[in-house]
């Protein structure tokens, strides 16, 4: 596709790849998924809604659970000290990038920013791993002990989230099984930060 | 501190970040009191967005992409197992039996809920098939099951 991602050129390419693919294709519809972002699930004129009115039967709509997650992640993060602790994690990282004599001392360069889900983990357990090493070379400048203690609560929480982005990407689980995962993790956390769910009665 | 439905005793959040070893312990009892406070607080309110959050992760949604009201119908041998026939065919089959006769026989339909009759009568009189089946879990992917 080199012509701009608007739902309209998408839906006229689905259909048109799905009609060479499959012409009955709009009888036997039974689901469409999404990442959830706006072009897909707009409720005017998304591509997910296009297809459910040109579908002829009810179709489920499912929003990929791991982009979900992706995103409440992220808020979550963010939110510690008003996103000023994200920022420090990624803007050490870039600084650490190019600590040329740290890089060569601890044979090992930060992980590299991306936008993967599992990036803000690796990153987490390479300070952890690198910890000594790190705070000698910025001489405790550019890491508080603060700073520290919430990246050893929030890590442990990061990786059970890992665990199960990993049984979420799964290729043949079911939507009712994806749920399961879901409570297993919410059990965990709950247990790893002593949450006391209050009953509302 | 609490927040809407969730409680976090503040002793456990000092817990758990002792639990991730004498480094974190170390960290932790180098801030002064009003810091310490601050960061569990922090800690509190990261673990209480983040299970709420998830508490709201729903893949199947509606034209708004809101959560849908209701849920998938049961597919699984061990979810099917516990469904009586007659809501089998209310809940399940009759919400896409016109979907079905466009491709298959009304013979055929009727196959479908003699299947699932067979499947429970085999769950309730055949001990390895029972035990099979009741084996099934969370983990158990459609095409084995």
């Amino acid at each position: 596709m080199f012509v701009r991602h608007t739902a309209k050129i998408l839906y006229n390419l689905l259909c048109k790849f799905l009609d060479a693919l499959y012409p009955d294709w709009r009888v036997k519809l039974l689901n469409a998924s999404s990442d959830g972002e706006n072009t897909m699930t707009g409720r005017h004129a998304g591509l997910i809604t296009c297809i459910t009115w040109c579908a002829e039967f009810n179709v489920l709509r499912v929003w990929c659970v791991p982009h979900q997650i992706d995103i409440i992640v992220k808020s979550s993060a963010e939110g510690i000290n008003g996103g000023a602790y994200v920022k420090d994690v990624y803007s050490f990282s870039i600084h650490l990038r190019s600590q040329h004599n740290l890089i060569i001392q601890m044979g090992v360069k930060s992980p590299k920013k991306t936008n993967r889900w599992v990036h803000l983990d690796r990153i987490l357990n390479f300070y952890k791993q690198y910890r000594r090493s790190i705070i000698a070379h910025t001489l405790e400048k550019l890491s508080s002990d603060m700073w520290w203690v919430i990246t050893y609560a929030v890590a442990p929480a990061v990786d059970e989230i890992n665990i199960t982005f990993a049984k979420l990407q799964s290729r043949s689980l079911l939507v009712a099984q994806q749920a399961e995962f879901i409570n297993a993790l919410i059990g965990t956390l709950t247990t790893v930060f002593c949450i006391e769910v209050i009953d509302p009665d | 501190m609490s927040i809407e439905l969730m409680r976090i005793n503040v002793v456990g959040i000092e817990n758990h970040i002792r639990n991730q070893g004498s480094v974190a312990g170390k960290f932790f009892d180098a801030l002064n009191a009003t810091d310490q406070n601050t960061v569990i607080k922090e800690i509190a309110s990261y673990a209480i967005m983040l299970v709420t959050g998830l508490t709201g992760v729903m893949a199947e949604r509606d034209e708004n992409n809101q959560p849908l009201d209701h849920n998938t119908p049961p597919v699984m041998p061990q979810q099917l197992v516990i469904v009586r026939p007659a809501k089998f065919i209310q809940e399940v089959l009759d919400k896409y039996r016109d979907r079905f006769l466009k491709f298959w026989t009304f013979d055929e339909c009727e196959e479908i809920e003699a299947d699932h009759r067979n499947l429970m009568k085999m769950y309730r009189n055949d001990e390895n098939m029972r035990n099979v089946i009741d084996k099934h879990d969370v983990n158990t992917m459609f095409n084995d099951a």
